[in-house]
């Protein structure tokens, strides 16, 4: 039953994606109550369901219902379950994570959950549409709605709890909440995981330094990535929230006491040594510009494991 | 070194799918003995990526710095790094368009 004693589709869902639709907004209840409406199938809804109750975000799981809506409950099914016979091989972290998290199982598969390349506002399609609008939830473009950025970032989307089939390090990295400055606003992460997902590496992205992880804590889970092989990408600004440009972390050399970070600027082609120091003193980078003087933001790959192909 | 021939893929225009096949391939050679996986990297070189020239030319390159047994796993890692950074980087390059000034300011 709803919380007004009223029958409502909430009633179908699981008490575990009950207690995170508590702690959503009045929108993104709203919404996720369309989804469920306009959900092909009690097996979507279900699918749904677990990603809410997964820890999901209201904008991932607004495009986790429309990449369902046009499927067959064979095709969803298939889409969000992971064999373990498969060529390429899935660890036990992901089969684990995959059996309580429908939507990590899409797109592990190769789903594609990222928003539309268009810019535009986005414009009313009605309920079973193929293509419900659905917010950008991955840029501040300043030409979407006020409603549209509202459902994308004021979900707190790192409400999502490790299950216990995750390594330290990876709860490490998924129970930092992402802040509320600039939460949810995803520069880099859907990019990154659409790029690596042939390569078993998933990235998370959180902002450093604005109230919820700190840049000597992601310098830390960043360095076990490094010495697994897997470069961490960051994002370089003036000021907490104040994202402007975007780097790799590609080496860290250890000299007794002393370490050293190799940046790497894509767009500039800089390739510069920081130690830690510096980078801890939020000062200074070793770029050109001097103006973006800190890592804002950092995507820490999530799966504890070396690159799988 | 890396970077380089990161750049030299670019410059070749060698899409991030041949990599990863590229990736696929050497990782079967893991644990092999270093006398036979020389032989195979240029097979695979003008083999499967005989179209891919850049490929190719870096598969070579690498089957002539093998010396020994245990300078397999790093390649086989080395080979994966480079796939890993070079999707990394197209997706940087892609993420820089929704910062202010796409990323150059």
């Amino acid at each position: 039953m709803s919380r007004t004693g009223a029958p409502s589709v909430f009633d179908v869902v699981s008490a575990q994606a009950r207690e995170r639709l508590d702690a959503w907004p009045a929108t993104a209840r709203a919404l996720f109550s369309e989804l469920l409406e306009d959900a092909a199938s009690d097996l979507q809804r279900e699918l749904l369901s677990r990603a809410v109750g997964a820890g999901h975000s209201a904008a991932e799981v607004h495009a986790f219902a429309d990449a369902l809506r046009g499927l067959s409950d064979d095709e969803a099914f298939d889409g969000c379950s992971l064999e373990t016979g498969s060529p390429g091989g899935y660890t036990v972290v992901q089969l684990l994570r995959a059996e309580a998290d429908p939507l990590y199982a899409f797109e592990l598969k190769g789903g594609e959950l990222s928003p539309s390349e268009s810019r535009g506002l986005p414009t009313y399609q009605p309920p079973r549409a193929a293509s419900r609008p659905r917010p950008n939830f991955a840029i501040d473009d300043p030409r979407l709605s006020k409603s549209a950025r509202a459902l994308a970032f004021e979900v707190p989307s790192a409400g999502r709890q490790p299950g216990p089939d995750l390594d330290d390090r990876c709860r490490a990295t998924q129970n930092v909440r992402p802040p509320p400055a600039d939460g949810g606003l995803v520069l880099m992460q859907d990019l990154l995981n659409e790029a690596t997902r042939a390569l078993g590496v998933v990235f998370r992205e959180q902002s450093v330094d604005d109230q919820g992880l700190t840049l000597e804590v992601a310098l830390e889970t960043a360095a076990q990535a490094l010495r697994r092989g897997v470069p961490v990408p960051v994002a370089l600004g003036p000021a907490p929230g104040q994202s402007r440009r975007l780097a790799l972390l590609l080496q860290l050399s250890i000299s007794g006491k002393s370490r050293a970070w190799q940046l790497f600027d894509p767009f500039t082609q800089e390739l510069a040594w920081a130690n830690e120091g510096d980078l801890l003193a939020r000062a200074e980078l070793p770029f050109a510009n001097k103006a973006n003087r800190r890592i804002t933001r950092i995507a820490l790959p999530a799966v504890n494991a070396a690159p799988r192909f | 070194m890396l970077l380089d021939e990161l750049a030299d893929l670019r410059a070749a225009q060698v899409q991030q799918q041949h990599l990863n096949d590229c990736v696929w391939a050497v990782k079967e050679l893991s644990g092999q003995r270093v006398r036979e996986v020389g032989p195979r990297l240029k097979k695979i070189a003008a083999g499967r990526f005989g179209q891919q020239p850049a490929i190719a030319r870096l598969l070579v390159t690498w089957a002539g710095r093998l010396k020994s047994d245990v300078d397999v796993a790093p390649l086989v890692g080395h080979f994966e790094r480079l796939a890993l950074v070079s999707a990394m980087v197209g997706a940087l390059r892609r993420g820089s368009d929704r910062l202010p000034r796409a990323g150059r300011g």
